[in-house]
């Protein structure tokens, strides 16, 4: 009785050898796969329904550029003027998207 | 990535919130974010929400996608305005400028060339004799007499030999006289004729240059009109209109006649000359060669009447008469008599030598006067 004891102490017969055990898969779930593309459909059809400046400067950020370089590109008088526009666009465009970059309405 | 952002004017952390979804901002500069993240729960939210939105963006092929989309599309007409900036829109912008020039310069003026030919044709008309005229018989047109007058001037001026004034007058007279073929003129009825003549009337009426002014100029100038018309027909040197004798007894223009009507013929003269009547079939002249001066007008007969007949007069006319010094004195007859009146049958036969070579031929107009029964 004692040795059954220690036995289950010691987690001799309750245990599963490691390589027996399904790993969770690196690969993203297909069903969050699914959601983002969803979400990068929406988020598509947000940035086109943008006003022109909007997308330009969306595009231009999107390219990986300063915000030195889109003021110099959209003839912008300071970076403040870049600041505030991206502001309101971004503002706009998560109103397109329903409030939230994920999920949404 | 990017380099750091070297606003001097960022003081607002917030400002940055839009560069990190998107990886616009420095490391130095996501720091500060951070930082500041950290002790502002908003900000701190704010920036989980843009966690969010780098995910989405950080999907692969999530960025292509997205700026392909948001690449502008290009218009024709916006395709166009970017390809005139270019040089090579300036340099076509060139070339057509100076081909445009070039054809210009080059292509002639086609309405400045057609007066030219135009002038050229008339002179060559007028220079070469009519082949065709209206009436067979009647001879070339007083211009074209000047011309060819002209030209035997200067064949004169070259072999004075060959040309004596007399020969030329015979030789005018020559060409004058109308072709062989023109004496089988057909017989027209004499209001025809009558039309034919008052056409030639008012053709006739437009007057040549003087003959002086023409030698001196030369040949006469192509005439004034702006389409190349015809050549005008011939000018006879005699015009006739057939009278009818009224109820009164005088003798007025007409142009149908019955069988009984007298009939005279009014001849106008242009040309200095001799006259004569004869009938078709007949030997001897109803109205032998009497002189006649341009300006004149004759009634034939001068007395007496003719009668309408299926055969028609022949008035003839030279400029010389068939026998010189031979001249037949006009007579009157009686109606129906186609004897003539005149004792000069001599001149008679004289005039009939159309063949010889030295008499010079006449001019013949054939006068159908045909009568009808109503």
């Amino acid at each position: 009785m004692s040795g059954v004891r220690t036995g289950q102490r010691r987690g001799e017969n309750n245990t599963l050898p490691v390589d027996d055990l399904p790993l969770a898969a690196s690969d993203p779930d297909p069903a969050e796969l699914a959601e983002k593309r969803e979400q990068l459909a929406r988020l598509k059809a947000a940035l086109l329904a943008l006003g022109e400046r909007c997308r330009e400067l969306m595009r231009y950020k999107l390219e990986g550029r300063s915000f030195l370089e889109i003021q110099r590109l959209l003839n912008a008088a300071s970076i403040n003027t870049i600041y505030t526009w991206d502001l309101r666009c971004r503002k706009q465009l998560m109103e397109a998207m329903g409030g939230k970059w994920e999920g949404g309405k | 990535m990017n380099g750091p952002n070297k606003d001097p004017q960022r003081q607002n952390p917030e400002r940055m919130l839009g560069g990190y979804a998107t990886e616009n901002l420095s490391e130095q500069e996501k720091q500060e974010l951070f930082s500041a993240a950290l002790q502002d729960q908003q900000l701190f939210d704010a920036l989980m929400e843009e966690e969010s939105l780098r995910q989405l963006l950080h999907q692969p092929g999530a960025k292509a996608e997205l700026l392909d989309a948001l690449q502008p599309k290009e218009t024709p007409l916006s395709r166009f305005r970017r390809w005139l900036a270019t040089p090579m829109a300036w340099g076509a912008a060139g070339a057509v400028a100076a081909a445009a020039v070039l054809v210009v310069m080059l292509v002639p003026r086609t309405p400045d060339s057609q007066p030219s030919l135009k002038i050229a044709r008339q002179e060559a008309v007028i220079q070469e004799p009519p082949k065709e005229s209206a009436v067979p018989t009647a001879p070339a047109p007083q211009q074209a007499n000047e011309v060819r007058q002209m030209a035997r001037a200067r064949k004169i001026e070259a072999e004075p030999k060959r040309e004596t004034p007399p020969e030329r007058d015979q030789q005018s007279l020559a060409d004058n006289a109308p072709p062989p073929s023109a004496q089988q003129q057909v017989q027209q009825p004499a209001f025809e004729q009558q039309a034919l003549r008052q056409d030639r009337q008012m053709q006739v009426q437009t007057t040549p240059p003087p003959p002086a002014a023409i030698a001196e100029q030369g040949p006469p100038p192509a005439p004034q009109v702006a389409a190349p018309a015809p050549p005008p027909p011939p000018r006879q040197p005699v015009e006739y209109v057939l009278l009818k004798r009224n109820d009164q007894g005088a003798y007025s223009p007409a142009t149908s006649f019955r069988d009984s009507d007298a009939v005279r013929i009014q001849v106008t003269v242009h040309e200095s000359g001799y006259m004569a009547l004869t009938r078709q079939g007949e030997s001897k002249p109803l109205v032998t060669a009497q002189p006649v001066r341009a300006g004149q007008i004759v009634q034939i007969p001068p007395t007496g009447f003719l009668l309408p007949s299926s055969r028609p007069y022949r008035l003839e006319f030279t400029r010389q008469p068939a026998a010189p010094g031979r001249v037949g004195i006009i007579g009157g007859f009686r109606a129906g008599s186609s004897r003539a009146v005149s004792s000069s049958d001599e001149a008679k036969q004289e005039l009939s030598k159309t063949k010889d070579a030295a008499v010079p031929q006449p001019l013949v107009i054939e006068i159908l006067i045909p009568g009808s029964t109503n």
